[in-house]
This record gives C-alpha cells, structure tokens and sequence, in this order.
C-alpha cells in the first residue's frame, strides 16, 4: 500500500524533461512570429541530435526545498539509447537507481546487481519522467506541445522555458526551465521548479555521444 | 377432455430452474434465500484469464482488455477489470483526513508504539534518503504530512473491503499473486433465473473468449447463469428421453402381458391422464415446472395401474353386467383413494415444486380413475373371458417355498432396519443441481486463485435509517473481530463506522493527542530531523493534520473518495429498510456465532448456503416424519374402511413397509443422502406399494389366480418403468427420484407377489 503514496502525485513528470536531444516538426496551423521562431530553434535542436543514438553522462542533482536545512546534492550516471532504453543511477550519497529497456523495468538499492522488476505504470514518478525521455527522443513533438506552452529564455546557449498545460500537471509543476549544449546536440542542464517554491537543478557533464553502451546497463 | 388439453398444452411455460423447490412459505427462509441472491458475486460472470508459459502478463492483460471490450449490452451492463473507480488523489487525503474518525483504541495504541526516539529517527532517516530519487521527490507533500505513516491504520481498513484475498493489482488490473492469472468482473441485467437469457449469456461469452483468447492463454467463467443454463438444458433433454422411454416400454408391456389389441386402451389411459394432468397444471400454476413434467412418466406409471386391475378383473370374469362394475372397480378407487391422500400430504409442503407435483398427480389419478371405471370397460366390453382354472389363496407360493421365502424376506427387512440408521438428510440445493464435470474444474481453479470469494456467508444488519444498520453493523463487526479474527472478515465497519462509533473514535482521538502529547512529538520530530538535516518546519503540515478533527464521514464521502462501486457491494436501501452486508467464511464455526441467542446482535441476521442447507435439511427432515406419520394414519384408515380387518391391513402394508425399508437400508449402505426429491420418492414408494398391496389382498378374499398375479406384477412393471426411466435422467433431482423409487419398488413387488400369500397362509393359520 506504501507504494499507492506516489500514485497521486506527477510532481517529477518532467525531470529529464530535455535530457535526450529533441525535434518538433512543424505544425500546419498558422504560427505567430513568436511560434515561428520556436520553430525554427526546434528545427535547429531536432537537426542536431538527429544523428544522435546513444548518450551516456555524469549528472550531478541539486534539490532545493524549504523541508531542508542545505541543499541535497547528488550525483550519478545517465544512459540513454534509441528508442527505448535509459538507465538513472545515483551513486552519492546513496546507490540506487533503476533502468527501462521497453516494457522491462528493474530498480535496485545499494547493489545495482541486487535489482529487482518492478511495474512502471504503478510508479507514475518514472513513468513520466521516462515518458518524457522517450517522446522527445522519438520525435514526438505533437505530444510535447500539447503538454507545454513552449517560450525562449536565451538564444545563445539556447535555453527554453517550459509551462505545463494540464491542470493535473499544474497542480505540481510551475515551470521546466532547459539549457542544450552550445551544438544543440544534448542537454546541459534542466530545472523545475514546483508550485511550492522547491525546485530540482539537473547538470549533465562528461557527455559522450553516440558510444557504443553495454547490453547489460538496461 | 383431451382436446381440450392439448389445446392448453400450446400455452405451456415451462420452468426449468431450482426455484420450485425452495420454500415459499417460511417468510424467514424466503428472505434468507433472498438475500442470498443478493451477494456480490452471485449475479455476476467472473472470467478467470489464465496465462500459460509462452505469454507473459502484460500480454494477459492486452487480452482481458479486449475481452472486457468485447462483452457489451444487452449481455453485460459493465466489466470491472481492476479498482479502476478508485482515485488515489481522492482517495489518500480523504483517508489521511479521517483518521479522527476512523482510529480504534488499538489503532491508537499502535501509534503509541511507534513514537519512540529510535522509530521516529529511523523513519525520519528514510525520508531524507528518499528525496534523492524522482519517486520519494514526488511523495514529499505526503511524507510532509505523514512522516510516521500513520495513514497506514487507514490503508489497513481498506483491506478490510477486500473480496479477492488471492490478488494484486497490476496495471490497474486484478492479477492473482503468482501473476499468472487475469480476473475480469462482468455485471449482467440477465436474472439467474431466466434459463433462455442464460444459456444466450453463456454461449455468448464462450463466443467472445473464442475470439479473443490466444492459443497460449486460456480462459474460463463461473457463474450462477451457466448453472442455470446447465440445468435447463439438462432438464430438457431429460423430458425427452425420460418421458419416450417410459412411454414406449409400457405400450411393450402392455401389448406382452395382455397380448390383446385391446391393451391399446389401457395404454390410452395413463397417456390421455398425462395431457390432463400437465394442462391442468399449467391452467392452475400458469408456469408448470420441468421436473413436474419429467414427473409424468412417473403418473404413466402409476396411472396405468387402474386400467389394468380392471382389465385383468374384466377379462377374469368375462362378459359382464353394468351393475357388476361396482365390485370390480371396489379396490381400484380405494386404491386410487388411498395414494391421491399420500400425495395430499404434499400440499402441507414449503416447498412450491413439491405442492405442484402433488396437484399434478392428484389430478392425474382422478383422471386415471374415471377413463378406468366409467370409460375403459365399455371399450373393453367385446372382449372373452379367460378364468383362470386355478385359484388359490396362496398363488403360486407352495407350501415347501413359504418359509424360506418369508425367512429371506425376515431377514432383509432386518438387515435394511439396521442399514437404515446410517441415512443421512442433505438439504443442500446444490447436491439436486446440475453441476457439470468442467464447471466443477473452474470452480475449483477460481476458488485456488482468489479464494472463495463466491461462497462467503452473510451478516445483513438493518435498520430503519443507515445510521441503524451501521451501528448494528459496528456491534456485529466487533463482536465477529474478537472470534474470527479481522483478516476473515470482509466489512464496511472500519471504513465506514456509525456515526455514534465516529464520535467515540473523535473523542479517543483529541484525548490521544493532547497538547503534551503533541508538543512531545513535535520536540522529538524536530530534534531529530535537524540532527539528519530537515528544517524545523519541515513536517508542521503533519502537526496541523492532528489537530485537525474534519466532518464525520458519510456515504457521500465515500463515493466522492471514489469507493462507490465497494459502497455498493456493501450497503442497499429496500424500501424504507437500510442492510449493512458483512462478509464471513461460511464454516460450522462462524454459524455456530450466531446461533447462541445474542441480544448485541439484535437486527443482525446470518445467512450463509451452510446455514440455508441446514435450515431446509432440518425442516426438511421434520416435514418428512410429520408426511410418513399422516400418511400412515391415512393408509391405516383407508386399509381398515376397505378391508374392515387387522389381519389384511397388515398384509396390504407388507409392500409398502417391504418397499420402504429396501430402499432406506440400500441408501444407507450405499451412502446416498436423502434429499428433498427423495421424499416424494417415499411417497410414491408408499402410493404404489399400497396399490400392489390392496390389490392382491383383494385378490386373496376371492382365490388368488394368474390374472391377478399378471395384473399385479404388470402395474408394478409399469410403475418400475415409469420411475426407472428416471433413472436415464441426467439431472440429479430425476436421477435421485427414478433410483430411490426403483430400490423401493424392487422391495414392494417380489413382496406383494410372494410374501403377501405366503404371510396370508401363515396369519390365516388355523
């Protein structure tokens, strides 16, 4: 039943929000200039990472919350393959992480060969969070409009600005803020910040694209 | 008169399940049955998808999915595939919210326990750690509000709402534990009692698993309609045969014995008796029951008896004078008398089939009775006369034969006496239905994986207004906790108490929580947590939650909390009465409960199958010896006005006891249990001795001779016929009737043909 806790809650839906590199073909309706500009940005970021199969990085995690006395910092590795495979890993403080390679999931704590199957419908934290990692990597652009009210904070280095559109969204996101590589080929770093003011930093660093990753990561 | 009949057999409707035979006239057995019919389950298709080795449970879930979509109106009104109502975001707060409301004395206490300085560091160790991931991240609005996980009380009184012990819930659907298993809930408008809307139901559901269930997957479903189904169909195919056979084995018999062209009219007779018999019913009853039906081979048998002592009798004497008819026909109207008053007594039965059958019979043999003495002879009238040369008051039984026949016959009866105390009563409806071999395997399948969910007896508390029936329902669920233990239990109580409960659980509550006992707690929370790292502020929604006291709960609040499916299952309102259901394990134990006089379960009333078994197995076995007593003094008196002699009274029985105790000793040595068909099995046992009885005393007054005998051994053929056709009967109800009978009539006819004289010789004895 302890579990059920996070049924209700999509607070992290959007946590690697941008950590694979992203595309938004055009829309057909008509676009303001603003949209249009988006557009072409998004081109941009979608040209760049077309190439891109694999990504593999260190991350280090900064959460900010008024529960908290000091920051909790983090830091891990990040896995990502086309179409379907990533793999979260803390590895300080703590160890643990979990890996999805399609419709498997497996977690562990501590012992990364200690891990157990789990069901990521019952885990809508992951869920969303590999949601994300999977419709950006798979192009699926339409789905990401349809979620996100999408503006620019910075040209050069690209940086984006994220509103969630779904009120059950809202009711814990306020804002997704990403910043891509000076190439637009990946994501440098991605912040969210929640409607009760706590917000979580993400940095990616030693980014190694397109390497050949091991079967057994996922 | 046949014309007329056929013309109301158009009209016939014909009613093939089990409900003739449950009691319609104890208002209390009638509400239990009632009821009983209201349990969750039992107008419900439960689909088990069993997934095998080649597929994996996703795959098994794809495919309940389809199914589920699949079973659509006017055959399913709903499939529940999962606790798909049930909204977490709802749900949780209003949980942690009632906690004031819900919390028992030994809730507190377990609270109590777990606020010690080492547990609260521990959890609040637990809680820092978990903040590192994107799932404890997502929880930290809860962990804030419940760092000490006290909700847990209120998840443990959710489970109290559980019908499935076997299961969990994957991806939102219910998959049993070992995940091989897929369950789907089908609610249908069709009423278990429509026998055609049924058999459509099942063969529609076998259609949609056909199509949509892959090779490596199986699935099966239980319930109430494919018995139903199963009975009908049974039941007809059943009248078929049952009702041919008899029919075509009496014409042979006839034809064999009489060797006369005229036996076409004694055959006429119990044919024609039918017709009237079952139109009558039908213009009496409206719907005639199936096994009233199949119980008409069993009239041809009886009913033919009548034609043929006067056949016998007529061509005994030859040519007769109108005025002679009186004598011949003496014996038969007593005959027909006496067993019409035997099958009167079913009258005084509760159980509506019972009366049917009775009315059914009584009909038939006035028939019988009239065609054989005011119609039969006169068709009869050119036939010769064959006096039998010799005549004698023993028959055939020599004097050399007498005594070892009435030696083996003493001793059977004695051997019979003893078998007889092993005969056990068995009430249960189920042991009379038919259950086929492959439902009996799914049953048995379901009930391994999810627990015997189908079968669960009853607490119905009422009330006059919901705050009644919950309340009784608080006392009956405290009462049942302290003996059967919480996890057996299946009830609304700890989710849903009575307001009364509510406001003792409030009172608890603010008296648990005091100022001193808070401001502890926070101290030790706050300490601790700046020791890990938290803030001093970190966990003061969960402070302000305890001093919170909320509304009381109410239904309302349970449906908004998405629970309303469960509510339901739970709760009805019938007219101005409210019932709060429990849900009990149906052992001797659990009946034994409630059945000490209780005055806290005052308003509560138990049900189960067990309990419902024994009802009728107990009123069952009184009806039959208040039925075998009124039908002995019935028999003694008729027997004594005929005969006006003790010494022929008790020769006239010797089939009838003879017939009895075969049969009670063969069941009891066999371990057949009596059941409530079989108690229209010892009426006709004692209906048809009696005839064998009255006519060949009455033949023994005037010189037993071939003529009698035939006639004798004729009608008990007939009569073996008509019942032993019953046999070939699949369903357990005729099956049960045609074998006891049988047994009966194996005794009452070697008796009425040997024993009768030879026992007339011996008390006739100078």
């Amino acid at each position: 039943m302890k579990k059920k806790l996070t049924d209700h809650l999509a607070i992290a839906i959007a946590v690697l929000l941008a950590l694979s590199p992203c595309f938004l073909p055009a829309g057909e309706r008509e676009r303001n200039p603003g949209e249009e500009k988006i557009s072409q940005i998004l081109s941009s970021v979608a040209k760049a990472s077309s190439e891109i199969k694999t990504i593999s990085s260190d991350f280090i995690q900064e959460r900010q919350t008024s529960m908290l006395k000091e920051p909790l910092m983090a830091t891990g590795r990040f896995y990502f393959e086309r179409p379907q495979r990533v793999r979260w890993e803390f590895l300080k403080p703590s160890r643990s992480g979990f890996s999805i390679n399609g419709e498997r999931a497996k977690r562990w704590k501590d012992d990364p060969d200690q891990w157990q199957r789990f069901d990521v419908g019952k885990e809508p934290a992951i869920k969303a969070m590999t949601e994300q990692i999977f419709a950006w990597a798979g192009g699926d652009l339409a789905w990401i409009e349809k979620r996100y009210e999408i503006a620019i904070r910075s040209e050069e280095p690209l940086g984006l600005l994220l509103t969630p559109r779904a009120p059950e969204e809202k009711k814990y996101i306020r804002l997704i803020a990403i910043s891509f590589s000076p190439d637009l080929a990946y994501v440098d770093s991605v912040e969210i910040r929640d409607r009760e003011g706590d917000s979580t930093r993400i940095r990616f660093i030693h980014v190694a694209l397109n390497t050949t990753l091991p079967e057994n990561l996922f | 008169m046949l014309l007329i009949s056929v013309f109301l057999l158009q009209r016939i409707t014909l009613n093939e399940d089990i409900r003739p035979m449950l009691p319609d006239r104890d208002p209390e057995l009638a509400a239990d049955f009632s009821l009983l019919q209201k349990a969750p389950f039992v107008q419900k298709v439960v689909i088990n998808l069993k997934v095998g080795p080649g597929a994996s449970i996703a795959d098994g879930i794809a495919v309940s999915d389809r199914i589920a979509e699949a079973l659509t109106p006017p055959h399913f009104s709903r499939v529940v595939s999962g606790p798909g109502a049930i909204n977490p975001e709802e749900l949780l707060p209003w949980l942690a919210g009632s906690l004031p409301h819900l919390a028992s004395a030994e809730d507190l206490t377990r609270m109590e326990e777990s606020i010690t300085p080492a547990g609260v560091a521990r959890r609040l160790e637990e809680i820092y750690g978990k903040l590192q991931s994107p799932e404890g991240w997502a929880m930290k609005s809860l962990l804030r509000e419940d760092p000490l996980q006290f909700s847990a009380v209120g998840f443990e009184k959710l489970r109290s709402l559980n019908f499935l012990k076997g299961m969990k819930i994957e991806k939102n659907h219910f998959v049993s534990v070992d995940e091989r298993n897929v369950l789907l809930i089908a609610e249908t408008p069709i009423p278990l009692t429509d026998s055609k809307g049924s058999r459509d139901l099942v063969q529609y559901t076998r259609n949609i698993l056909e199509k949509n269930v892959p090779k490596e997957m199986n699935a099966s479903f239980v319930s109430g309609h494919v018995y139903t189904s199963a009975n009908a169909e049974t039941i007809r195919r059943d009248l078929f045969v049952v009702l041919s056979c008899a029919s075509a084995t009496i014409l042979f018999l006839l034809f064999l014995f009489m060797r006369n062209w005229r036996a076409l009219f004694v055959y006429l007779v119990p044919t024609s008796v039918v017709c009237i018999a079952t139109a009558a019913t039908v213009l009496t009853y409206q719907a005639i029951s199936a096994v009233t039906i199949a119980f008409g081979s069993v009239l041809l048998g009886i009913s033919d008896d009548y034609p043929i002592f006067i056949f016998f009798s007529l061509r005994d004497r030859g040519p007769f004078a109108s005025g002679e008819l009186l004598g011949i026909s003496r014996p038969v109207l007593f005959s027909g008398m006496t067993t019409m008053a035997i099958f009167a007594v079913l009258f005084f039965s509760d159980l509506p089939g019972q009366r049917q059958i009775a009315y059914f019979s009584i009909v038939g043999i006035v028939a019988s009775l009239s065609f054989s003495i005011l119609v039969l002879p006169h068709l009869l009238r050119g036939m010769k006369g064959q006096r039998s040369t010799s005549r004698s008051r023993e028959g055939k039984t020599r004097p050399l034969r007498r005594f070892p026949i009435l030696a083996v016959w003493g001793a059977l009866m004695v051997l019979s006496l003893w078998q007889a105390g092993r005969l056990s009563f068995n009430g249960d409806m189920r042991a009379v239905s038919m259950v086929p071999a492959s439902l009996k395997e799914t049953e048995a399948s379901v009930k391994e994986t999810w627990g015997d969910f189908r079968s669960s007896a009853m607490a119905v508390s009422e009330g006059v207004t919901l705050e009644e029936a919950l309340d009784r329902n608080d006392r009956l669920y405290r009462y049942v906790k302290e003996k059967v233990g919480p996890g057996q239990i299946v009830s609304i109580s700890p989710v849903l108490p009575s307001a009364r409960t509510q406001h003792e659980n409030e009172k608890r509550w603010a008296a648990f929580w005091t100022e001193q006992r808070t401001e502890q707690l926070k101290g030790l929370v706050v300490k601790e947590g700046n020791r890990i790292g938290f803030s001093p502020h970190a966990f003061d929604p969960f402070f302000s939650r305890i001093r919170e006291r909320g509304d009381i709960l109410t239904l309302d609040g349970l449906r908004k909390a998405g629970l309303g499916d469960i509510v339901d299952s739970f709760i009805w309102r019938t007219g101005s009465t409210y019932r709060v259901m429990t849900f009990l394990p149906d052992t001797p134990d659990v009946s034994a409960l409630f059945q000490a006089r209780n005055d806290g379960l005052a308003g509560t009333r138990f049900i189960s199958q067990r309990r419902f078994s024994e009802t009728i197995s107990g009123a069952m076995a009184r009806n039959f010896f208040k039925y075998l007593l009124f039908a002995s003094v019935v028999l003694i008196v008729f027997l004594l006005v005929l005969f006006r002699s003790v010494k022929r009274l008790i020769l006239a029985l010797v089939p009838v006891i003879t017939g009895l105790c075969l049969m009670f000793g063969i069941m009891g040595v066999a371990g057949i249990e009596f059941n409530i068909f079989n108690v229209i099995a010892t009426l006709l046992v004692i209906g048809l001795g009696i005839d064998l009885g009255i006519f060949m005393v009455s033949k023994l007054t005037e010189g037993v001779d071939r003529n009698t005998e035939l006639a004798v051994v004729l009608s008990g053929l007939t009569s073996l016929v008509g019942l032993g056709a019953l046999m070939l009967a699949r369903h357990p109800s005729l099956s049960s009737i045609g074998i006891t009978v049988s047994l009966g009539m194996c005794g009452a006819i070697p008796s009425a043909v040997l024993v009768v004289p030879a026992l007339s010789r011996l008390i006739d004895r100078p």
